[in-house]
């Protein structure tokens, strides 16, 4: 070979590794988007699923059986769940998803035991200390899947929105779900999210009363709708299938976010744009009728002055309390003026509802003095318990710790429940080690689980909410609560 | 022509390799036999028919990237020296056969028998998949077995398309891996090579493991840069495995085939890399 | 006439991986002319292969020149001209005897048809024609060698070069290889034939060179080399008065009792010791000896070691 092919060989060496290093740049964000190894997301600890494995579980990455490793571990876990051996699951179910990061089962499946099925005996409360663990899990999920929406959703819905009774948090993460689509497991091909993220989004955003960005929202999952709608008729086949009343579905919830929007605070200008939404939609029959009558009390309420119905203050006359019925044994009970019957006389939403005229019309025996239905809570922890932050989540859970939390049911202006720690199985989850403890008793209109007719009266805030003693502004800025608040000493509780 | 007379019975003289063999019949006996076994091992009670099809698919591209992978390093590593040993180099270089030649030759021959081998390997596990699907299918559509395996919920598809490109995946890191160890073949001694060849794959394998340490707290600039540049010239081996993505199609919003087409160049230009620095070392070698 | 092979000066040194330095060739010159055979012998370690392979191109030489077909060393031009059957070659055993041969067909660019053709005509050639279709895995030895004839015969070389090409074979295959060479050099191609069988190259070979320890020893036509003939001159009865005489004239002379044999290298001074001594000692003998190659390639072997 001459020098001068040699020379052109050397230089081809240079031009084919500039030419590698050229396209690994390429591939890189590709390959990272794939892979989402390593990404951090802030100073997220819990991210780091590998920190703290055993090594030969690297190995154990090297024969190729990740999956098959994975999907054995999987169901090693699942034994786990049935026989209650629940401080085993956490480990395990890192190591699931560590090897086989991108099976969604695992982390829905496995958050949603962690977070509701480690039971105990005597009161059916999950062990609110694997909570910290269910999200940083979930949060985990996300990271390594962050392109689709399934997991976003999860997170939201099911341990925010239900679990922690969190509704801001569900609304930011729901509002994620909504960024991303999904892809058909069998074909590859891109799948629409299904519409209900997005009114799903929505209905959080007004529960949280964040209700500029929640209409927002219903014209965007509206337009998406109808965007599907047409897509459906052109192309029966290849769109998923979709029809009018998902539309109808979408008009009706954002016609009455403006009109609960006009009747709690006098919002003239909703309250007509909530009727021309709502007059648009031709069924049922009862939804034509209560539009009308709103359409009534409209006109009635047009050029005068009305500040709304949550501008009438009520005074809770919030009261809780606390007894130790045996050792171990709590009961938890107290009254709220939360709200009678007579409350809902003259309000602008009655217009629609009519639930106040037809009350009154009933029978003697069958009409009630209270309506029931919204919730209390308490929470039982030590008093120096903190939530681990689940950004810098270590995955330690502490069983030293008691913590434990509920929802009691108002009926009749008044609410009582038990809580039996006695249980000797229950031991574990109520280990009482502390020497103090704080029992937090409180209601809140936000909450996911109060029905919508207590903000028709109180505001979405809890604006007309008034108390003696028991306001709490504090805890949720910019929101009105009801919260009582007791520390109790171990020799209290046994 | 000569090239490829030169690959042709490379071919040949590979395929005939008993080790070779071994490793072929056995990865693709597995194959077949997960069949059966993902039935036993049945994770379907709680996971539905797709996860058994996840485990198939996914012991199915792990055996087979675990026998690619010695199958790759066994022709590597010996291609090119049993030429010496055997004293068969002589008589093809005392032909007018240039030097260049006889070493694509031997590049060309050692990627057609990976081509083969990952051939054969990769359509047993796609037929196998294949008619395991038509198997669920069936369960499916019959009314009464449809609705105690609880298989009717689920569609699965018959053609997954992700694993063709697994498959070509796959031999792509063969082909990149057994081009490094050809080019190492003509410095090394054969069992060096075997385990420098096996050290480059874990390596490459491992390269966000060099990366994050170039961004390890405490690294020197100077050091990350190195480690930086190390990683871009590493094969990435890494880039080539990603089974679990393909297994979870659904977790991607990514076209796996134009990714698979990028890969496809990147292992080409990497494999003529290592071919032209071979050209260039054999040409001053001494056979 | 033309060179098809000029070394001149040239030098192969080994370097071993731990570093020792081995001269396998040490400053050798020799040219073999077209349509020779050339014998190119020595005792085992001398340099022959290694002289061959440099020739080819398979070794690059440490200093001096080497031009075969005059062109240099390893050049693909000549590389169609000339055919190399290596020392014990080895073939892939995979293939037939007939499949091996069509690959080293390829390698020549021979297309189809002329492959179909001339396979069988060279199987037939080196008495392989029954044994085309089996694996080379059962091949013998000796049928290994004639596959390797038949690759160097391909492409009609007109210069070959055979490294040992007798070793280890049996009586006839010998007797064939020698047939084959005495037919090219009818053919008047040009053999360079290396080799420690003494015999093959004596009754062959135009030429021979003869190398030991990687230098050239000695060179020239079989008759040079051999029929520098001494004759040797056996007297009875030589009296001292004469043998100061004749001890000029001769090379050599010993005494053996009452003998004297006197070695004298010309035919002149033969006749010139004849007429000396005519009469006044009893002529025993007078024996022309004409040495073998193998004497002299002991002699020089032994002085070599001196
Ligand atoms: N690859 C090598 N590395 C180092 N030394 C070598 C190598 N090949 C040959 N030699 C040495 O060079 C010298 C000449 O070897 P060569 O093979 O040319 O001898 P030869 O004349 O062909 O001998 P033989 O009759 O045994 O074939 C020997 O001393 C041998 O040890
Ligand atoms: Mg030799």
């Amino acid at each position: 070979m001459t020098i001068d092919k040699r020379k052109l060989l050397v230089a081809v060496v240079v031009v084919v590794i500039a030419a590698i290093v050229a396209i690994q740049l390429n591939l890189e964000p590709k390959y990272e988007k794939i892979v989402h190894a390593g990404k951090q997301i802030g100073d997220n600890k819990s991210g780091d699923m590998m920190a703290e494995l055993p090594g030969q579980f690297i190995v154990a990455s090297f024969t190729g059986f990740k999956q098959v490793i994975a999907g054995a571990l999987w169901v090693r876990a699942d034994e786990f769940f049935h026989r209650g051996h629940y401080h085993a699951i956490v480990p395990l179910v890192r190591m699931v998803t560590w090897l086989d990061p991108h099976n969604i089962d695992v982390y829905t499946t496995g958050a949603w035991h962690l977070d509701y099925n480690f039971v105990d005996y005597a009161n059916t409360l999950s062990d609110k200390r694997y909570i910290p663990a269910s999200i940083a899990f979930m949060k985990e999920g996300i990271r390594n899947n962050p392109n689709i929406w399934d997991l976003y959703f999860e997170l939201g819905w099911t341990h925010y929105a239900r679990k922690l009774m969190d509704n801001e948090m569900a609304a930011y993460y729901i509002s994620e779900a909504c960024k991303y689509d999904s892809v058909d497991v069998n074909t590859g091909a891109k799948q629409r999210r299904p519409e209900f993220v997005d009114r799903m989004k929505a209905h959080m955003l007004e529960k949280v009363g964040k209700l500029d960005e929640a209409n927002e929202q219903w014209f965007a999952a509206h337009k998406r709708a109808s965007k599907a709608l047409e897509d459906y008729k052109k192309n029966p086949k290849a769109a998923d299938w979709i029809d009018q009343s998902t539309i109808d579905l979408c008009n009706r919830n954002q016609s009455l976010l403006l009109l609960r929007r006009g009747w709690r605070y006098g919002d003239m200008k909703s309250y007509e744009q909530g009727l021309e939404i709502a007059e648009r939609v031709k069924s049922p029959a009862d939804w034509v009728q209560a539009t009308s009558s709103a359409r009534k009390d409209f006109e009635s309420r047009k050029g005068k002055h009305w500040e709304g119905d949550a501008a009438k203050p009520v005074d809770a006359k919030f009261n809780a309390s606390w007894l130790r019925a045996a050792p171990r044994v709590l009961v938890i009970k107290g009254t709220v003026n939360i709200i009678q019957a007579s409350e809902y006389k003259g309000l602008a939403s009655e217009s629609f509802t009519r639930w106040y005229a037809e009350n009154e019309s009933a029978k003697a025996d069958s009409k009630v003095k209270w309506r029931d239905g919204s919730r209390v809570y308490w929470r039982l922890q030590d008093a120096d318990y903190v939530m681990p932050d689940v950004n810098k989540f270590d995955w330690t859970t502490n069983l030293e710790n008691t913590v434990a939390w509920g929802d009691i049911y108002v009926g009749g202006g008044s609410f009582l429940t038990k809580l039996d720690m006695s249980d000797p199985r229950d031991l574990g989850m109520y280990p009482l080690k502390a020497e103090k403890y704080k029992l937090t008793i409180w209601m809140e209109p936000t909450d996911p689980g109060m029905p919508d007719f207590v903000q028709d009266r109180v505001g979405w805030r809890g604006e007309a909410l008034m108390d003696k003693e028991c306001i709490d502004t504090k805890t949720r800025p910019g929101y009105r609560l009801l919260k009582k608040e007791f520390i109790l000493s171990r020799s209290d509780i046994i | 022509m000569i090239i490829w007379a030169i690959a042709r019975t490379t071919v040949g003289d590979a395929l005939r390799k008993k080790i070779l063999q071994v490793f072929l019949v056995v990865a693709i006996g597995l194959i077949v036999l997960s069949l059966s076994f993902s039935q036993t091992l049945s994770f379907s009670s709680q996971r539905g028919a797709s996860s058994d099809f996840m485990l198939l698919k996914s012991f199915g591209l792990g055996m087979m990237a675990l026998a690619g992978i010695f199958i790759s390093l066994i022709l590597g590593v010996t291609l090119i020296p049993q030429e010496f040993e055997r004293r068969t180099i002589y008589t093809i270089l005392a032909k007018p056969v240039k030097r260049y030649e006889f070493i694509t030759g031997k590049f060309l021959g050692a990627l057609m028998t990976l081509g083969i081998a990952t051939g054969l390997m990769g359509a047993t596990f796609i037929i196998t998949i294949v008619l395991k699907a038509i198997g669920a299918q069936q369960a499916a559509a019959s009314p009464t077995l449809g609705h105690v395996l609880g298989a009717s919920a689920e569609k699965i598809a018959l053609f997954d398309w992700n694993m063709v490109w697994a498959v070509i995946l796959v031999y792509l890191q063969f082909m990149v891996l057994s081009s490094i160890v050809l080019l190492f073949s003509l410095i090394f001694t054969q069992t060096v090579n075997f385990f420098m060849g096996a050290a480059v794959y874990a390596v490459g394998f491992m390269s966000t493991v060099v990366i994050s340490l170039g961004g390890a707290e405490g690294a020197s600039s100077a050091l990350r840069f190195f480690y930086k540049t190390v990683s871009y010239l590493l094969p990435r081996f890494d880039q080539f495995n990603i089974p679990n993505q393909l297994l979870h199609p659904e977790t991607q919003v990514t076209n796996m085939g134009a990714y698979t087409g990028m890969m496809a160049l990147y292992g080409l230009l990497y494999t003529l890399l290592a071919l032209v620095v071979a050209i260039l070392i054999f040409e001053r070698k001494e056979v | 006439m033309a060179e098809a092979i000029v070394v001149e000066d040239l030098c192969k040194e080994y370097r071993g991986r731990t570093g020792d330095r081995v001269m396998a060739v040490n400053k050798v010159s020799f040219s073999v002319h077209e349509g020779e055979i050339f014998g190119f012998i020595g005792p085992n370690g001398a340099g022959k292969t290694t002289t061959i392979k440099t020739l080819l191109g398979l070794l690059f030489p440490t200093s001096g020149k080497a031009m075969v077909m005059g062109k240099p060393a390893g050049d693909i031009e000549a590389k169609e001209r000339i055919s190399y059957l290596p020392e014990s070659p080895y073939f892939y055993e995979h293939m037939t005897g007939a499949e091996v041969l069509d690959f080293y067909c390829r390698l020549f660019k021979m297309g189809g048809a002329a492959r179909r053709k001339k396979v069988p005509e060279l199987l037939d050639r080196v008495g392989l024609g029954k044994d085309g279709s089996r694996a080379l895995r059962q091949y013998s030895k000796g049928m290994l060698q004639r596959v390797g004839i038949a690759q160097s015969l391909i492409n009609d070389p007109d210069l070959l070069f055979f490294d040992e090409p007798t070793s280890g074979l049996d009586p006839i295959a010998h007797k064939d290889i020698q047939d084959l060479i005495l037919s090219l050099r009818k053919q008047g191609k040009t053999v360079f034939l290396s080799s420690h069988q003494l015999s093959d190259v004596e009754n062959v070979c135009n030429r021979v060179a003869i190398i030991n320890r990687g230098e050239l020893v000695k060179m020239g036509t079989m008759d040079e080399l051999l029929h520098a003939g001494r004759t040797v001159i056996t007297l009875a009865h030589l009296s001292a008065d004469l043998l100061g005489k004749v001890q000029p004239l001769a090379e050599h002379v010993a005494e053996d009792g009452e003998l004297t044999k006197i070695y004298t290298e010309t035919e002149e001074n033969v006749h010139k010791i004849l007429d000396m001594t005519r009469g006044s000692a009893n002529l025993v003998s007078v024996v022309p000896q004409r040495q073998t190659l193998e004497d002299l390639f002991v002699e020089i072997v032994r002085e070599g070691r001196h």
